[in-house]
């Protein structure tokens, strides 16, 4: 046992309660006289004051303890929401997030800005209310000789008045808790820590004696105290820190001068139902978290593998009892294939993740790139709740943060603009995500002026990524696609809010190494679309199973639209290339052998695949398809990882070997 | 010290592996081949659900290749890490303790077959046995081979039709 168990969770939930800040924030800003998600921030603001007191991290204790402040001052009318203060609010939710991330890399909380963003908003405070000259904040000129230090100020002390009275005034019980462990107790911070956090689930730990750095470090005799506000009563409060093992006894005692009663009961009612929903879905949370298990991911994958191989035999086995054609095991086959089909999609779930975690972090991302740049954007999220492998999800954050970059540089209008074309001054940029058999697409559209594609004609011709001769055949559809050749980007000068030297190429190639398409849709004046189709999970994908040669490829299905027999007569030639022409499209056609520097099989017929890759169609000529399964992808290995054209292998029913064909690197 | 050493025959040649390193010894059996990978490698196996790419020492050596006879085996390697790879031999010979002393340094002038794969040499009597680094058997290629291959795609790239 030790504190690092702890750190994880405390930064898995300080993260959660970032989020929320930021979402409540951005609710916020959307209607400043609605005051409602205040609570909503002033809850998480509190949450992340006791987590961080609790684990000792005092310099970001106190720093939340300053944005409690200010958000109580806001919530009691106080002091009024405005730009500034929002803004002052917003860098106060990057603070929390530099501190957790100087946790989670040296494990001590220390955010450079942070004391400037207090200072401003102590000043704002002290300033008393409605002030609208505050002094700009310079995140520039931060100072680096004041770290968030002295803003810890007088959190150590074990509880002041004012404390008392902010419970107080939220109709909370304070009380004075003392926990005696057992004599024997090894892991007396531990215990100590456990109690805190039984402790926090249904209140707040407001102060404890000795310092919680002391008693995260153990240096203390067999006894603490806590300050604990809570809604509870005496004896519940007192029965959560006996429920840890360990507790010798529990000591509990009402703090005198908390509890004030004297409110009008009217104003009271309805801030108490508030907070008690709050707290109800809260404890919904807690209780579901606590039902569950963290799992490595190299675990999974094991078990993924282990799938798998099962899948593999199973198909095997289902040939030989078809083959042999016994009754009795045919009905045992059958149940076994139900329960491995089972199987896989419970493990294959396991290791998915709602898009919402990445989706959650994009309206912030634009709220701060609209305003960097003038703009105005809100975002507008859909199908949140869609699955995907984390493997996937975690990959494509970064390519699809930079898409919405690149929506609010490239794609939305600055406000005067949009008037003009008649549109609302506010942009929107829609994220949505959808199911579609065994893909997930994603799509980052906006409703901006589109893509130029005089600019990108011009910008391909200086960039030298296609002929002056080819681009004037080329159509504005066409044109589209340049933007993601490697090489391309229409950004004037290196800008800041996109422009980092990635482009949409990296985009395009990060989903075209999970097997995925991309596209890019353009309706010109009226905004721009990206479309991404990813696979479900990237162990197991259906795939059409096709002989060439003496070998059995395999072409994952994502890819292929159709199947059908070709004879020699079949084929055209156009200026030296053979096609084929189906339902008046000319379709190129490419045998499989030959892309893979084998000669082509000679005979009388094939049958051709065809794919669809980069929005074009091409036939693949093979010598026959021998139709569709799903196959376990399996890595070719290291020696095997430079071999252009496969993107694994997979182990057919008869314990051959199979490559899984990458097209998209073959065309 | 003794060094136990597995010993394999290749055209006529007696080699040797680092007993340590080989994990098992099998008959031959399917190969997949692999249409772009570099041209020493056999292809795949499925070994037990694992698959181990697999190089012909021949083509390697650049020896005359003829018909496999009855005693080909392939040689199952483990690699840096817990990589495998399979070395498709002639013949597996014996199994060798040898003493430490006489496994001498290869001589830089050596002209053998192998030649700079070569980690040391066995005097074992009247023959001498060619003690080979089989990483360096593998890892050789990334720099002539690889690079054609990321030349080839380049060329591909280039085409405009595609």
């Amino acid at each position: 046992m030790d504190m690092e168990n702890y750190r994880e969770v405390f930064m898995e939930e300080a993260r959660e309660n970032v989020n929320n800040l930021n979402n409540s924030l951005l609710a916020l800003e959307k209607n400043l006289d609605d005051l409602t998600p205040v609570n909503e921030l002033f809850r998480a603001a509190h949450t992340l004051k006791g987590m961080s007191a609790t684990m000792g991290y005092d310099r970001m204790a106190g720093f939340t303890h300053i944005l409690e402040e200010v958000l109580d001052s806001i919530r009691s009318g106080k002091t009024r929401p405005t730009l500034e203060i929002m803004n002052l609010l917003f860098k106060s939710v990057d603070a929390l997030s530099d501190f957790i991330d100087s946790i989670a890399e040296t494990n001590t909380d220390y955010s450079a800005g942070a004391a400037i963003v207090a200072d401003s908003i102590k000043k704002h405070l002290e300033s008393g209310q409605d002030t609208p000259e505050t002094p700009v904040i310079k995140p520039a000129a931060e100072k680096k000789e004041a770290p968030a230090a002295d803003i810890a100020g007088g959190f150590k002390s074990v509880v002041d008045q004012k404390t008392l009275d902010a419970a107080a005034s939220r109709s909370m019980n304070v009380f004075y808790i003392k926990i005696i462990l057992d004599d024997k107790c090894a892991f007396k911070n531990v215990r100590a820590f456990m109690v805190s956090r039984n402790l926090s689930e249904k209140g707040e730990i407001i102060g404890s004696s000795p310092s919680s750095k002391d008693i995260e470090e153990g240096n203390f005799n067999g006894e603490f105290e806590f300050v604990f506000a809570t809604e509870l009563g005496a004896a519940q409060a007192k029965a959560l820190a006996a429920k840890v093992s360990e507790v010798k006894e529990v000591l509990v005692k009402e703090a005198s001068g908390a509890k004030k009663s004297a409110e009008p009961e009217a104003q009271k009612k309805p801030d108490e139902t508030v907070l008690s929903a709050d707290s109800a879905a809260a404890k919904e949370k807690k209780h579901s978290s606590s039902q569950s298990v963290r799992v490595s991911i190299e675990k999974l994958d094991t078990l993924m593998n282990l799938v798998g191989e099962l899948v593999i035999n199973k198909i095997r086995f289902d040939q030989i009892a078809k083959e042999k054609k016994y009754g009795l095991l045919n009905d045992t086959v059958e149940e076994f294939d139900r329960v491995i089909d089972e199987l896989q999609i419970e493990i294959t779930s396991v290791r998915m993740l709602p898009v919402s975690n990445m989706f959650d972090r994009f309206p912030r991302s634009v709220r701060d790139l609209a305003v960097q740049s003038g703009k105005q954007a809100d975002v507008e999220i859909e199908g949140n709740d869609i699955e995907i492998d984390r493997t996937v999800l975690e990959e494509m954050s970064e390519p699809l943060l930079h898409l919405i970059r690149n929506s609010v540089a490239h794609g939305i209008e600055m406000p005067d603009d949009r008037i003009k074309a008649g549109k609302n001054p506010k942009g929107v940029i829609r994220l949505s995500a959808k199911r579609e058999r065994n893909s997930v697409i994603i799509e980052v559209s906006d409703d901006g002026a589109g893509i130029n594609t005089a600019a990108v004609r011009k910008k391909a011709l200086e960039r030298k990524v296609v002929t002056e001769e080819r681009l004037r055949n080329m159509s504005d559809e066409e044109v589209v696609s340049l933007i993601a050749l490697p090489g391309f980007s229409t950004v004037e000068s290196v800008n800041k809010v996109s422009g980092r030297g990635v482009g949409v190429d990296v985009v395009k190639t990060k989903v075209e190494s999970f097997g995925g398409i991309f596209k890019i849709e353009n309706y010109p004046g009226e905004g721009s679309k990206f479309i991404m189709k990813l696979p479900l999970t990237l162990a197991i994908v259906q795939a059409l199973l096709v002989k060439a040669g003496k070998e059995t490829y395999s072409i994952p299905v994502i890819h292929t639209v159709e199947t059908f027999e070709s004879f020699e007569k079949d084929y055209r030639f156009i200026q030296n290339r053979k096609v084929i022409i189906l339902r008046e499209e000319v379709i190129p056609v490419y045998s499989l052998m030959e892309l893979l520097g084998k000669p082509r099989t000679e005979s009388a017929s094939h049958e051709l695949v065809i794919v669809d890759v980069r929005d074009k169609k091409a036939a693949i000529e093979v010598d026959r398809v021998i139709g569709q399964q799903e196959v376990a992808i399996k890595s070719l290995g290291e020696f095997l990882k430079f071999a252009r054209g496969f993107s694994g292998v997979t182990i057919l029913g008869d314990g051959s070997i199979s490559l899984i064909v990458d097209i998209t690197a073959l065309l | 010290m003794e060094k136990k050493i597995v010993g394999f025959r290749l055209k006529g040649e007696e080699f040797a592996f680092n007993i340590m390193k080989v994990v098992e010894i099998i008959r031959l059996k399917q190969i997949t081949p692999v249409p772009t990978a570099p041209s020493f490698i056999e292809g795949v196996i499925n070994l037990r659900g694992k698959i181990i790419p697999i190089i012909d020492l021949r083509k390697r050596f650049k020896l005359h290749e003829d018909a496999r006879g009855k005693n080909v085996r392939i040689i199952i390697i483990e690699m840096h890490g817990s990589q495998l790879a399979g070395v498709i031999v002639d013949e597996v010979t014996q199994v060798l303790s040898v003493p430490e002393e006489q496994i001498l340094p290869a001589p830089p002038s050596i002209v053998s077959v192998g030649g700079k794969y070569i980690e040391a040499v066995v005097q074992l009597d009247d023959k001498i046995v060619v003690f080979l680094d089989i990483e360096k058997i593998f890892s050789e290629e990334e720099n002539s081979e690889i690079q054609g291959i990321s030349m080839m795609e380049a060329g591909i790239e280039e085409s405009p039709d595609c």
